[in-house]
């Protein structure tokens, strides 16, 4: 007896191709290569695609030089520059102007509704698609900068959250008064049942450039979306030749713009690179990670006689599903952007100019890594790993087998086996682990990503911390050769422990013998069910108060029987099964059998907690 | 012989079942289905016998180049367009419907029920045509099958 849905499925016979398709194909192929990607071997299409740059993310240190003036002002103590909406004091000025008067830009007195126009003028998002919230703690005043007389730098975090490693913090104390600063998080909303294109939550710094305290105008100071990172840190000044880059995680389909800005007011130069186009998979969710690189190049700014060194400008990056290549802030009718990451930085040329790069204030024993690459391990996770290192595979078997990667490097030997510390002082490897075989883990929601510096506690001889990814418990550390690291070891730790990534989950993807099943926040707060598929899934879960949680059942439970089609429905506390010759069998949530089930199912059925993935999908294990 | 497939023997073995599942997959539009499956036979075919498994490269090319139609077309209009019309034309009784229904599945969802509840493909093979998952493929049949239940009926015409 076929179903009337299994039927009407022959009404696409009706249709069919004309000869004329296969005929056409004699011409040749009519789209740009880029356009189709290849059939991938594997399921995945991970970094280095062949049709993009490799990446080499040139990173900053923490150490940031002071943030020049632009050529209204040059005496110590004064503000920073905002990026946006405004990109000089004296256009600040004016919308604050206007705010005072209650004019149309009133509300940028509210920071939030400064985070929120930036969502919607900059990177066109729908007003009614945006959530607007502040990050916990960014009300705390942070460092002001302050500008350098002579050769002295100044240092300066926004927002420094309570309990910050205070060894992180080399710099001068600030001399100006204190600014504000605000974080918020723009991310966006989608319904249940919607369907929507991805864009990335991107966080936006905020303050006050003219008047602090109530009535002051507040700009943003910089953006930055997830998945895409800029290699330079805000404030740092950038001459003819610098490299920078910028990494991206590229959704299918995706367009990558980079570039800079040069000056500000009648001074203006911008730089772009050509918008690239991911390769991703269509037929699946993937973020291609990819990155891109630009030399500074100053001649054009040189030679305008509006261009006087130093200048401020801003470093960018941007992701849209359109081509667009262009200065993300100021441009236009740009259209829905995927991602925005600015941050200011000042240029300058001649030989009054301050070096780039600023010394760091600690010594090192090796110079900053001026480039990274990217490691993908065999568990699908990646991380950064400096250009100049060396990698190493490890895998172990025994009753506890490890796997995983060490990277250290080169004049640094990297032992076979467990995590050692190197033999020589300023040496240091970093180890990132999965074992498996030792003393029994329950089943746990994946870390959040980007794993948070935090995490590496305390100074000392080695530091580690421990994080799960796709269902699996992982150890990060790095030991060194000395009784302590350097500032430099340890930042080069914390780049890479807050580098380490894993791929996205969708629908359907099983891992680590776990198959994502529903969205978490699809599930909360409602009962819902995943239908069992022959062979894979034979679980049905069920959640009670938001916790997700799983019942395996039989496969094919009806079928198997010879009683035809299952069907199975829950109140929350008991699951019943429903065959098509009238039989049915209740159980309740912790598996126990009813009393009066046929006798098949008179066993218990595996049940437990499901956990969900670092991006929000309910992971319930799998057979085979 | 020089390694090259005998595309005029897949496309008389497999070209309407891919065709076929392309339509599904666009939700029924006819210009993306040709369009999709001549620009993956045009590359088959260029790249001669570097193409190992013929009818997999065909579904993956095809299923892509309808992808990428799909989301263009949604980009530039905000919504998915219209089925091609087929209504008025008494040859299509009950089309109209169907693809009405499909419209409710995801394009994967609607390209695996035809492929197997239709073309009779096990997942596997299906899996293996589309580059998905087999566990994701059934996910696909599962979700796509209920669906199509609630809108078409579970019951049995005779």
């Amino acid at each position: 007896m076929t179903e009337r849905w299994r039927k009407r499925l022959g009404d696409l016979d009706k249709v069919g191709p004309d000869e004329q398709v296969f005929h056409r194909a004699a011409a040749g192929p009519q789209l740009p290569n880029e356009s189709i990607p290849l059939p991938s071997r594997g399921s995945r299409v991970v970094g280095g695609v062949a049709a993009f740059v490799v990446f080499a993310l040139a990173i900053s240190v923490f150490v940031i030089p002071a943030l020049r003036m632009d050529q209204t002002a040059g005496a110590p103590g004064e503000a920073l520059l905002p990026l946006w909406p405004a990109r000089t004091l004296d256009e600040a000025e004016r919308f604050q102007q206007n705010a005072d008067d209650a004019g149309e830009w009133y509300e940028l007195v509210d920071p939030s509704r400064t985070a929120s126009r930036f969502a919607t003028d900059v990177m066109g998002w729908s007003p009614d698609r945006l959530r607007v919230s502040e990050r916990a703690g960014s009300d705390q005043p942070g460092l002001a900068t302050s500008y350098p007389s002579g050769n002295a730098t100044a240092v300066a975090y926004y927002g420094v959250p309570s309990g910050y490693p205070t060894g992180y913090s080399t710099g001068y104390p600030s001399t100006g008064s204190l600014s504000p600063f605000r974080t918020f998080v723009l991310s966006p909303t989608c319904g249940p049942t919607e369907r929507c294109v991805y864009v990335a939550e991107t966080e936006v710094t905020v303050f006050q450039p003219i008047r602090e305290g109530d009535g002051g105008v507040w700009m943003v100071l910089e953006a930055r979306s997830d998945g895409s990172t800029l290699s330079v840190g805000e404030g740092m000044t950038l001459t003819d030749g610098d490299e920078i880059a910028a990494g991206f995680g590229i959704p299918e389909g995706a367009h990558v713009n980079f570039g800079y800005h040069v000056g500000s007011g009648a001074c203006g130069v911008t730089v772009t690179t050509d918008t690239f186009r991911s390769p991703a998979d269509p037929s699946r969710f993937i973020l291609v990670s990819g990155g891109s690189g630009l030399t500074v190049t100053l001649d054009d700014v040189r030679s305008d006689p509006d261009c006087v060194s130093p200048q401020p400008g801003y470093i960018f990056s941007s992701m849209a599903y359109e081509p667009y290549a262009g200065d993300v802030l100021t441009d236009t009718g740009k259209g829905l952007m995927i991602s925005v990451s600015a941050v200011p930085v000042a240029f300058a040329w001649d030989e009054a100019a301050p070096p780039s790069n600023v010394e760091p204030t600690f010594t090192s024993p090796a110079p900053a890594p001026a480039a990274w690459k990217t490691w993908i391990d065999t568990l699908g996770w990646t991380i950064d790993v400096p250009a100049g290192w060396q990698e190493a595979e490890i895998a172990t078997q025994g009753r506890v087998s490890t796997v995983g990667g060490a990277f250290a490097p080169k004049d640094t030997p990297i032992p076979d086996g467990e995590p050692t510390a190197p033999s020589e002082p300023g040496q240091i490897i970093v180890y990132v682990l999965h074992r498996e075989g030792g003393s029994y883990e329950p089943p746990a929601d994946d870390s959040s990503f980007p794993l948070s510096c935090d995490l590496l506690i305390q100074p000392g001889a080695d530091q580690g911390t421990v994080f799960r990814g796709d269902g699996l418990p992982f150890e990060f550390s790095y030991a060194v050769g000395d009784d302590r690291p350097t500032a430099q070891q340890r930042e080069i730790a914390c780049h890479m422990l807050e580098s380490i990534r894993f791929q996205p989950w969708a629908e359907g993807d099983v891992r680590n013998g776990l198959m994502a099943t529903i969205p978490r926040d699809v599930l909360i707060p409602k009962i819902q069910f995943a239908q069992p598929t022959e062979g894979v899934l034979d679980g049905t879960w069920v959640t009670d108060a938001g916790l997700p949680y799983f019942v395996a059942l039989p496969i094919d439970h009806c079928e198997a029987a010879g009683r035809g089609e299952s069907s199975w429905e829950t109140d929350g506390q008991v699951l019943t099964i429903s065959c098509a010759d009238g039989t049915s069998a209740r159980f309740a949530r912790d598996g126990t059998p009813a009393e009066g089930n046929p006798q098949e199912w008179t066993d218990p059925l595996p049940s437990g907690e499901a956990i969900v993935s670092w991006n929000g999908w309910v992971l319930t294990p799998v057979k085979g | 012989m020089d390694g090259s497939h005998d595309y005029d023997a897949i496309w008389r073995e497999s070209g309407a079942t891919l065709w076929r599942a392309v339509y599904a997959y666009s939700g029924g539009r006819q210009e993306v289905a040709d369009d999709s499956v001549a620009e993956a036979f045009a590359r088959a075919m260029t790249r001669g016998a570097d193409v190992r498994d013929p009818l997999a490269y065909l579904f993956r090319i095809a299923l892509r180049v309808a992808s990428a139609e799909l989301v263009r077309t949604k980009q530039e209009t905000g919504t998915m367009p219209e089925t091609t019309a087929l209504t008025g034309d008494p040859s299509m009784n009950g089309l109209p419907d169907l693809l009405r229904a499909m419209k409710e599945l995801s394009p994967a969802q609607r390209a695996s029920v035809y492929l197997h509840y239709h073309a009779d493909l096990p997942v596997r093979r299906i899996a293996h045509l589309t580059g998905m998952s087999s566990a994701a493929v059934k996910v696909h049949l599962v979700r796509g099958r209920r669906r199509l239940r609630e809108l078409l009926g579970e019951e049995d015409d005779a």
